[in-house]
């Protein structure tokens, strides 16, 4: 099976900027933009350990395009 | 262990010399019940002893809890799963139900809690009777709540009102409170029991939606919401908050007014078919005795006493408490000049009489509260004394 | 990614985003939860979720199970009466150390020793979060609060303890910054048979902060972080090296007999004790 790309996508209003996916995230793929919320740096540096994910209480991390989609119209 | 036995009469109705509390329980297994949640407490125990016994037999369940809130809580539970339930109890154990009976009444949730009413307030008088929870039964609970409450005057009054009790909580999706007394629940009387094709029983009303656009508290079906299980392809939410139609939280204030009113508008605008009364000798009577539960034997044989002696007596007997239902009163035949409302307790549901009734016409309570029951010749007595001042 | 399935759980007539402060670790449980249902491939619509009150009994309105926030304490109580009239049922009931040993203290130790196929998560914050700050039956000794302005002087649960104590057979603890452990933890809870009990100490960057000084969300879970310790290491240490632990693992784990299959034999033995025709 090909790998599929890799994706992290932040949905900016379900985040309350608790920063947890910034701080806790072991490769820096995260960081604190300059809108106050957390923005994606390099998603290549990722290895989807999904500790992120695992750690948003708001459940606003999504990693695949599809469901991105699906959330936006909410 | 039973304490009673079933025999088969010619026609093939069960019948027996049953305690009230026993009769009930068999009432309920007529009416459906599958699941029951008890606390020990007397006079009430023999409801438990029974379902104890006779649930596992017929395929339901039974469950003595560690007290009186979480027993009211099993059956609302439980009855989220599509299962009629019932609980026991007694006054100082229906205080402690008042929690969750509210939740019952907020959600729609249909069970039957009977309360077998002794003597109180507190612990009271645990082994003798009294009538004294008939206002608790309309507003234990806090907040405003629709209510629907019967009490029964003998044993095969209990058989009669126990399944009535059932099908009116799952036609109206409300909870219904038995009020027995311990007289009634522990009097032993020939019991009849009616014939599978004798009895109605009514089951929950089911939506035929799509699951997806089912909502728990849909309006549109009219006051009383269609019902769906737990368990079914129907998942939605419900809370003890004040909610929506889908039965989300909401504090908007039209949504609010309208969730109350509906629910109170379910119950208040059947009060006609919900209210449940029997008439003895009102057409030409003078003097009329109102009652309810045990009493009402007592009255009766006033009454007949009292005939006897040329004194025109009638006797109401509200089999409905709640809701109260004021056209009976507003009815009541106009040669009545003298009405007497015997109750177990310092004068609850005159007050109730009171306020319907607005000719003028003598009204009096005659109350007992001493943990004894009320004799036949006390209320004659009574009744003879009040004449003996006016004549 | 499974890590992220709680999207395909959320209600569709629900708007997010949720009840629930910035930092709170309560989202990060609910999350736990649902991976761990998924995972065993049960089904939405025979999953049961009850709670109670307070801020960790809001999860259930969010996903997308049959659910019932029922009232102050009583979760188990109504979970009870869900699991034994339809026993088929998995029911996972999510309370609050507040909701689960204080007010409803008395069903938490009786579904313990009645040891029914129930799964309750508490989610353990020390504090009463949704009336303003008021010290819990799990609060530390010394930890201030809105109705402990001196210190509290009462000494708190170990939940752990006291549900393995009461006989549960599953018991666990593990902390609102190990998701995976936590997931792990409440996975083997729902496919034990009898009840199973998982403590998740979860920080309340809000009221517990506002009132002990913890700091912003990130100190509140780092400390949560730097604190916890396995069960094997908490072995090797003295009282008083373990005071501000937090120790996760699994407490118990064993197999006495669960209460509605004890009920589903009764009922077998009491339909052979009568003849068909004595039933009405």
């Amino acid at each position: 099976m090909a790998k599929k790309t890799k994706y992290l996508y932040i949905k900016k209003n379900w985040c309350k900027q608790c920063m947890f996916c910034v701080e806790f995230c072991p490769r820096d793929v995260i960081e604190v933009g300059e809108d106050g919320y957390p923005r994606i740096v390099d998603i290549t540096k990722c290895r989807e350990c999904t500790l992120c994910i695992s750690l948003c209480p708001e459940f606003a991390i999504i990693t695949e395009p599809e469901v991105t989609e699906q959330l936006e119209v909410r | 262990m039973l304490f009673y036995k079933l025999y088969k009469d010619e026609q093939g109705r069960k019948v027996g010399f049953l305690q009230g509390n026993e009769a009930c329980l068999e009432a309920a297994l007529i009416a459906g019940l599958k699941f029951f949640a008890g606390y020990p407490i007397t006079p009430s125990s023999e409801i438990a002893a029974v379902a104890a016994e006779k649930l596992p037999m017929y395929g339901g369940r039974f469950i003595q809890m560690e007290d009186e809130l979480s027993s009211m809580a099993a059956i609302v539970g439980a009855s989220m799963t599509g299962k009629k339930t019932m609980t026991a109890t007694s006054g100082p154990g229906f205080s402690l139900k008042q929690e969750n009976l509210g939740y019952a009444c907020l959600n729609e949730v249909p069970c039957v809690i009977v309360n077998v009413q002794r003597g109180g307030p507190s612990t009271g008088l645990p082994t003798q009777v009294s009538q004294g929870d008939v206002m608790q039964a309309k507003w234990g609970s806090h907040g405003d709540h629709p209510i629907i409450a019967l009490s029964p005057s003998s044993v095969q009054e209990v058989v009669e009102l126990t399944i009535q009790a059932f099908n009116f909580a799952e036609q109206y999706r409300n909870p219904v409170v038995l009020l027995m007394d311990e007289t009634v629940a522990h009097m032993r009387e020939k019991i009849v029991f009616p014939l599978a094709e004798e009895t109605e029983i009514i089951n929950r009303h089911h939506s035929e939606v799509d699951p997806q656009k089912y909502k728990p508290f849909d309006t549109s079906f009219g006051d009383i919401p269609p019902f769906e299980n737990f368990g079914s392809e129907y998942r939605y939410f419900i809370t003890g908050l004040i909610h929506d139609e889908y039965g989300y939280p909401t504090t908007k204030p039209l949504e609010v007014k309208n969730l109350l009113d509906r629910i109170h508008r379910k119950i208040n605008d059947h009060t006609q078919q919900l209210s449940l009364f029997e008439q003895y000798q009102t057409e030409d009577a003078e003097t009329l005795i109102i009652s309810y539960g045990s009493p009402v034997r007592s009255c009766l044989g006033a009454m007949e006493a009292g005939r006897k002696k040329g004194m025109k007596i009638g006797v109401l007997q509200l089999k409905t408490i709640w809701p109260f239902n004021p056209e009976i009163f507003t009815k009541l035949p106009s040669k009545i000049k003298n009405i007497y409302v015997v109750e177990l307790n310092m004068g609850q549901l005159i007050l109730e009489i009171e306020r319907v009734i607005k000719r003028k016409v003598n009204i009096q309570g005659i109350n007992k509260y001493d943990g004894l029951f009320i004799s036949d010749q006390e209320i004659l007595k009574y009744l003879e004394q009040q004449q003996g001042k006016k004549s | 990614m499974m890590q992220d399935i709680i999207h395909q759980y959320l209600r569709p007539s629900k708007k997010f985003p949720h009840v629930w402060c910035p930092g709170c670790g309560d989202g990060i449980v609910l999350s736990a939860i649902v991976r761990a249902i998924h995972s065993l491939g049960k089904s939405k619509n025979e999953t049961v979720l009850v709670s109670g009150i307070g801020c960790s009994s809001r999860a259930p309105v969010y996903v997308d199970f049959p659910a019932l926030h029922g009232t102050h304490g009583r979760a188990l109580a109504f979970a009870t009466g869900i699991k034994m009239a339809n026993p088929e049922l998995t029911v996972v009931v999510i309370t609050g150390d507040g909701d689960g040993l204080a007010i409803g203290g008395n069903h938490f130790i009786h579904a313990c020793r009645r040891n029914i196929d129930i799964t309750a998560v508490v989610f353990n914050n020390s504090i009463y979060g949704m009336t303003g700050g008021q010290y819990s039956p799990t609060m530390k000794v010394n930890d201030y609060g809105a109705t402990a302005p001196y210190g509290n002087i009462e000494r708190p649960f170990d939940v752990c303890d006291l549900a393995s104590a009461a006989g549960a057979n599953f018991v666990a603890r593990a902390t609102a910054y190990h998701a995976i452990m936590l997931e792990k933890f409440i996975k083997m809870g729902i496919a034990k048979k009898g009840l199973s009990i998982i403590d998740v100490i979860t920080p309340c960057p809000t009221l517990y902060s506002f009132y002990n000084k913890a700091g912003k969300n990130i100190d509140m879970m780092e400390s949560i972080r730097d604190r916890t310790i396995t069960i094997q290491k908490a072995e090797q240490l003295s009282d008083a090296e373990k005071e501000d632990k937090i120790v996760v693992g699994i407490f118990a784990n064993r197999d006495f007999p669960e209460y509605t299959g004890i009920y589903s034999d009764l009922m077998e033995r009491a339909k052979r004790s009568v003849k068909d025709e004595e039933l009405l």
